[in-house]
């Protein structure tokens, strides 16, 4: 019998079958999508009050924390700052090289000027100047400064030691670094 | 249009809205339950934040008298920077030493990795009173160092010797807008 509907009302019953199908389908995906919403609402209205019930004492937590946050930065400004403060007491003081040069001028050195280099916090270089009588007494206090521990090396220029008496003399001492 | 068609149209609608509807409250009720574990979560360490907060409050009342001296080793701000220009005047006239050409200005300690003031002066005195000079001022109770030091020694016939010279001296500063 269907063989006698005519094509084009054959394709309209096709689409109108086919058009129920997916009408059927969406309904149940509605009815599904409604259960899942149904089923959903317990865990929503549980978790919200849940939240809402342990709020205030997140709150105090955070404020716990927050000023625990201060308290842990006051301690690591002051531990900079003794690290800071122990750094300068190591700092080596230019005292100790300027008596140590003074100290190794022999008889016949007159020491007229005195220059310590410090390249950031060590110090690098004695420059010193003076009057040696003599070009013994110049390379005598050569060696004994060179001889210290403290100083590593004492240069005298070698247009110093033209003269035999009298000789004014630039010494560059370097110094031993810190170990 | 059939009625089907219209049907359908709507349904699909609907459906639409539906579906749009069900993906926004399962989004909020995820981020809820992220919130609410981290809520859970917050309040399961507060104890162990009691007891670090309780230490670290004991610790820093106990050290509050160190804390307040190492702050006072430190050059701290404009006012903190004149009482040093103060005390070095101070320790340069108490030793009959002439300062002179004060020049301050700041800069950065790269081995004490801060920023420091850089204070140098002319200075003119015998030559005993500039050693012990010296010696004192690398004792200042500052966090301090000699950056600089030269100095000429002239012996004048029957009197001490005379030395003059300059120095520099960095201290290590902080809040230097106070």
């Amino acid at each position: 019998m269907i063989n006698l509907i005519p094509p084009v009302a054959k394709r309209a019953m096709l689409r109108e079958y086919w058009q129920r199908v997916a009408l059927v389908w969406l309904l149940c995906l509605c009815g599904c999508m409604v259960l899942a919403g149904l089923l959903t609402a317990p865990s929503f209205v549980l978790v919200q009050s849940q939240l809402q019930a342990y709020q205030s004492q997140v709150q105090s937590a955070a404020a716990m924390a927050s000023e625990q946050d201060a308290l842990a930065e006051t301690i690591t400004t002051t531990n900079e700052q003794a690290a800071t403060v122990l750094a300068a007491g190591q700092v080596p003081s230019m005292t100790a090289y300027l008596e140590q040069v003074r100290a190794l001028a022999n008889q016949g050195i007159t020491i007229s000027r005195i220059e310590v280099v410090r390249a950031d916090t060590s110090i690098s270089e004695v420059v010193v100047s003076g009057v040696a009588d003599t070009r013994v007494s110049l390379t005598t206090f050569a060696n004994r400064i060179e001889s210290s521990p403290q100083f590593s090396e004492a240069s005298v220029p070698l247009e110093n030691l033209a003269a035999n008496e009298d000789i004014a003399f630039t010494l560059q001492i370097a110094v031993t670094p810190a170990s | 249009m059939t009625a089907t068609t219209r049907r359908l149209l709507v349904v699909l609608i609907i459906t639409a809205g539906m579906a749009a509807g069900l993906l926004v409250v399962v989004l909020q009720l995820q981020s809820r339950a992220v919130a609410l574990e981290e809520a859970l979560q917050t309040i399961a360490n507060q104890a162990a934040v009691e007891r670090e907060f309780a230490a670290l409050s004991e610790l820093l009342e106990r050290t509050s008298q160190e804390r307040a001296q190492i702050t006072e080793y430190f050059v701290v701000g404009q006012a903190g920077s004149i009482a040093f220009l103060d005390q070095v005047e101070a320790l340069a006239a108490a030793e009959a030493i002439e300062l002179t050409n004060p020049r301050l200005t700041t800069g950065e300690s790269t081995s004490l990795n801060s920023p420091v003031i850089q204070l140098t002066y002319n200075f003119a005195g015998t030559e005993v009173a500039v050693n012990r000079f010296i010696a004192l001022l690398e004792q200042v109770p500052v966090a301090s160092y000699l950056a600089a030091l030269s100095f000429a020694i002239q012996e004048p016939p029957g009197g001490a010797p005379q030395v003059t010279g300059s120095f520099t001296i960095h201290a290590v500063t902080t809040n230097l807008d106070v």
